[in-house]
């Protein structure tokens, strides 16, 4: 055989043993403190606690009662609108109905529980958590277990006291870690829960931590026999001390001691080394003396193992009466394969040690079947177990592909904000080169207007210049003009002047010439009165001397008008006397021939002699007339 | 007010234009350049509301077109804006790509 029956039956004893105890099925109903506990309620019909006690010592299967007390409870709770005992009610009352297989009930009780110890204290919300814990292991939802048995043990963390819960969620979290075969954490729970229920200080605590540890030892020591010795002994060891905690003054989990008994006596006959069988018959007594176990699977067990014994002691008859009392002990033994594989090979070997090999071979090949139907249900459970390894592999790979899909989404989300970012400052600097374009647009036509005006005003001021210039030219010119027409009136009237003269002294040569005629004459003319002759004379006289001093004036007319002279000199080419130069002065001023004559007194034909002399000097042709040549300069 | 800070004002959202609207008409001296830039400031408020409502319509019909049509709504922000700069510059220039068509529009507004 590959499995050693006994280690076989070790192995799974306890954790069916361990699923009894968080049933609380291990309570014993103590029927006094139930009795008293329903006299103080009825008394007084308000006082929750003791109906909650009440409630905590009854029985699951007494499912009736449990029901109507939590009802009661429930109800009263409700009334006092106390949230933390309705949770608890409430989640103890689901505990009864996964008792009774009502999911469907034991699931909303658990929901309502969980919903109202929400807004409970620390008590309630542990008790709660721990249910919804114990919920999901049976559900085998490992995960959610775990995850409300952890909150559980926060919340009793904080309480002190509740060392029977606590030391039951450390309790659970190791099952989980058994189940998913990680033997650390199984390991590092069960040793946490064993210090907790140390500290804590209550012996049911203690005594479930205790069980908790040595399980994990056993666990471990079944993982590697050569590695982990120590561990058995370690195992034991605790076994040990809970079995001498049985007279502990707390202690109301009675069978649990027995329990331990068993589990050191079966761990004796584990090897089915004849060497302990005593031992292990001697803790079995002792098991059997702390009192029947609630149900007749451990004390079907223990009557297996002990038949094994007498087998192997040969002591066939006490064999033969512990066989037929097993099924007495556990009816329905088919039901549970563990017993019936052991229940079978325990009559193969007996009927092998008789002899009787027929009956051998029948409980062996009805051992065989049961075996192949506990492989088939090994077999699938494995499956199972692969199946959510493989769903979960995938949901995995399924999440980080999300996250991957989120954080590329980000990027995404980052590039996209910083686009459009970087577009609005886009937008906002197209709107300032913009608005500075069309600022300087402005301010250029105004400049620009500005020159056009300056040179727009600047060429007008060159154009008045222009004007101002040509009006002073202008006016130079009409000066100038003026200054001819002045030279012309000035020579005009001197000239007018000069003939002036000349007439006036003509004027006065006729007068000077009457006057002499009267000079003349006057001697002529016999008077008496001499002295009036006389002085007539000398008036005469008188005009004749002013005359000659007239005619020395008028020869300073030379000076008057030189150029006249001048000219004539060049003319003549500096041939002409001084009398010369006086008969042309006298020609000019417009003296006849004869009038010279007479102011120079001189003879006619001496003047007529004299203007030819000149004629020939100017070299005046005959038919040129001297008095219009003269004129004419 | 004076005429560019008029003419800014009418811009700035309904409210805005009636103001600026009020103010023109009850002022002394009609400038050209506030009279300018109401008709364009109401037209591209209408022009906003046109293509408001045609986004609605359509992304009604076809969600998926809604966000790229709706960067259209951004396009009457761009034309808000420039609008906005040439009323600063005091400028009676129209807005771009629209703006030609709203200058002989709105003959109420003398």
């Amino acid at each position: 055989m590959m499995l050693n029956p006994l280690q076989n039956m070790f192995k799974h004893i306890i954790p069916t043993i361990v699923l009894l105890l968080l049933f609380g099925t291990a309570f014993p109903q103590n029927k006094r403190i139930i009795d008293s506990l329903y006299k103080v309620c009825n008394a007084n019909t308000n006082d929750i606690n003791s109906l909650f006690l009440l409630l905590e010592n009854l029985r699951f299967r007494d499912s009736a009662e449990y029901v109507s007390i939590a009802g009661k409870g429930i109800a009263l709770a409700q009334k006092n609108t106390d949230v933390n005992y309705e949770s608890l009610f409430r989640s103890n009352l689901s505990v009864m109905y996964g008792y009774t297989n009502d999911k469907i009930k034991r699931k909303s009780e658990l929901n309502t529980a969980l919903q109202l110890c929400a807004s409970g204290n620390t008590k309630s919300k542990g008790h709660c958590y721990f249910r919804a814990g114990d919920y999901f292991t049976d559900l085998e939802n490992g995960d959610s277990a775990l995850y409300y048995l952890l909150k559980a043990e926060e919340q009793f963390d904080k309480l002190s006291g509740n060392c029977l819960m606590q030391a039951k969620t450390y309790q659970g979290i190791a099952t989980i870690y058994t189940n998913k075969s990680v033997i650390e954490k199984q390991m590092h729970y069960a040793r946490i829960g064993y210090r907790k229920a140390l500290a804590c200080g209550k012996t049911d605590g203690l005594i479930v931590s205790m069980f908790t540890l040595a399980y994990a030892y056993s666990q471990r020591y079944d993982l590697n026999h050569v590695t982990n010795k120590l561990d058995e002994d370690s195992c034991l060891q605790l076994y040990r001390k809970i079995t001498s905690l049985k007279d502990a003054s707390d202690l109301t989990m009675n069978s649990a001691i027995g329990d331990a008994y068993f589990n050191i006596g079966t761990h004796y006959y584990a090897e089915d080394n004849i060497k302990y069988a005593d031992s292990a018959l001697q803790n079995f007594e002792k098991c059997m003396a702390t009192g029947n176990s609630p149900d007749g699977f451990r004390t079907a067990l223990m009557n297996i193992v002990k038949a094994r014994i007498f087998v192997a002691k040969k002591q066939f008859e006490a064999a033969e009466a512990l066989i037929a009392y097993v099924p007495l002990a556990y009816p329905d033994i088919n039901a549970n394969f563990y017993l019936a594989i052991d229940y079978y090979e325990l009559k193969a070997r007996y009927y092998e040690a008789r002899g009787n090999y027929k009956e051998a071979a029948k409980n062996t090949g009805m051992q065989m079947q049961f075996k192949d139907s506990l492989y088939n249900i090994d077999k699938l459970s494995s499956i199972k177990k692969v199946e959510t390894e493989f769903t979960n592999y995938k949901q995995e790979q399924q999440l980080k592909e999300a996250q991957q899909e989120i954080t590329a989404k980000r990027k995404l989300n980052y590039l996209y904000v910083s686009l459009m970012i970087l577009s609005l400052l886009g937008l906002v600097f197209m709107f300032r080169s913009y608005y500075f374009k069309q600022r300087n647009f402005l301010k250029e036509k105004a400049l620009m207007e500005k020159e056009k005006l300056e040179a727009e005003l600047q060429a007008r001021l060159k154009e008045e210049e222009a004007l101002n210039a040509q009006m002073e030219r202008e006016l130079a010119e009409q000066d100038k003009q003026i200054a001819i027409q002045d030279k012309l009136l000035t020579e005009q009237q001197k000239q007018k002047l000069q003939q002036e003269l000349m007439s006036n002294q003509l004027q006065l040569e006729r007068k000077n010439n009457f006057l002499k005629e009267i000079k003349e004459k006057l001697p002529t003319i016999q008077s008496p009165q001499s002295a009036d002759l006389k002085t007539i004379n000398r008036t005469l006289d008188k005009s004749l001397e002013e005359d000659q001093e007239f005619e020395l004036l008028k020869s300073s007319f030379e000076n008057t008008n030189p150029r006249f002279f001048s000219v004539l000199q060049e003319k003549a080419q500096a041939s002409l006397t001084k009398l010369d130069l006086k008969y042309c002065g006298y020609i000019k001023m417009g003296m006849g021939t004869k009038e010279i004559a007479n102011l120079m007194n001189i003879e006619p034909k001496s003047m007529r002699m004299a203007r030819y002399r000149i004629r020939q000097k100017l070299n005046l042709e005959k038919e040129q007339d001297l008095d219009s040549y003269i004129n004419g300069i | 007010m004076d005429k560019k800070t008029l003419s800014i004002v009418s811009y700035i959202t309904i409210i805005g234009w009636v103001i600026a609207y009020v103010s023109h008409n009850n002022g002394t001296e009609k400038a050209s350049l506030s009279r300018y830039h109401l008709k364009q400031s109401l037209g591209v408020g209408i022009l906003g509301i046109v293509i408001g409502i045609v986004i609605n319509v359509i992304a009604f019909i076809v969600p998926s077109l809604a966000t790229i049509l709706s960067l259209a709504s951004l396009a009457i922000l761009v034309l808000w804006i420039f609008g906005i700069i040439n009323a600063v510059n005091e400028q009676e220039k129209p807005v771009p790509v629209v703006g030609a068509m709203f200058e002989n529009k709105f003959s109420f507004i003398k």
